[in-house]
């Protein structure tokens, strides 16, 4: 009989740890309004960017049609997701990148669903 | 067969034994393959996150022309917004992001698609997009 016991003890929790909700918050997001109103295009150091959105998550390196060189660039990245056992419940991810030029700032690309 | 212990009490036979754990054995494994199956059932499922927005649809809309509405019109709702500045001496644009992301598990076969879109808007007029996805991609451990 202990071992039925021991059976329906562990039964509920692990039907329910097959389904419980974790909540992952990952990396964080500037204030986006800071990239027009603290910084300067053209003007504003590497130094001055870390001073006003802190550190960067990653780095990498852009050239697309827009662009007549490559850009180094700085990546800052944030994602909340919910998982329900195995079952993605939620995700929204948010990303902002900096651009750079001659060791300036030199432009943004920022878009997030984190609310 | 009934057998007595020493202090008179009535210990059960090796026959009731045996029965007994065999109900027992039988009760476990029921448990057992119902756990498994609820929790197979329970949590198998394909989940959407966010709507798919209409990309085949950005075709419809004019640089400069398609307002705001046309865009919530031949889209859909976005799912975030943003802002981007791509060259210092163009002027900042508005950013309406579209994630779409669709889990599909459960049976011992997991997979994702996902789907983001970015719509430019300048002074309340379309101005360019881009969009990439990928899927189905398998879950799995490497």
């Amino acid at each position: 009989m202990r071992h039925a016991t021991l059976v329906l003890v562990l039964l509920p929790l692990l039907l329910e740890s097959g389904c419980s909700v974790t909540v992952l918050n990952v990396g964080r997001l500037p204030q986006a309004e800071l990239l027009e109103s603290s910084l300067r295009v053209g003007e504003s150091t590497p130094e001055d960017v870390v001073r006003v959105l802190g550190p960067p998550s990653g780095e990498g390196r852009s050239q697309t049609p827009l662009e007549d060189a490559p850009r180094p660039m700085w990546a800052y990245l944030a994602e909340r997701s919910a998982l329900e056992g195995t079952t993605l419940r939620e995700s929204r991810r948010g990303f902002l990148f900096v651009y750079f030029r001659g060791g300036r700032y030199d432009g943004y690309l920022w878009f997030s669903s984190l609310r | 067969m009934v057998a007595r212990r020493e202090d008179g009490r009535i210990r059960p036979g090796r026959r009731a034994v045996s029965r007994r754990g065999a109900l027992l054995r039988s009760a476990l494994a029921l448990l057992a393959a119902l756990g498994g199956f609820s929790i197979v059932v329970g949590c198998a499922s394909t989940q959407t996150l966010g709507a798919r927005p209409r990309v085949e649809a950005l075709s419809s809309l004019k640089v400069g022309e398609s307002t705001a509405a046309d865009v919530l019109l031949e889209i859909g709702e976005p799912t975030g917004e943003g802002s981007a500045r791509f060259r210092p001496e163009m002027e900042p644009r508005q950013v309406w992001s579209y994630e779409y992301t669709r889990i599909r598990s459960g049976w011992g076969s997991e997979d994702v698609e996902i789907l983001i879109l970015l719509v430019f808007l300048h002074d309340g007029r379309y101005d360019g997009h881009l969009w990439f996805g990928g899927g189905p991609l398998q879950i799995g451990s490497r």
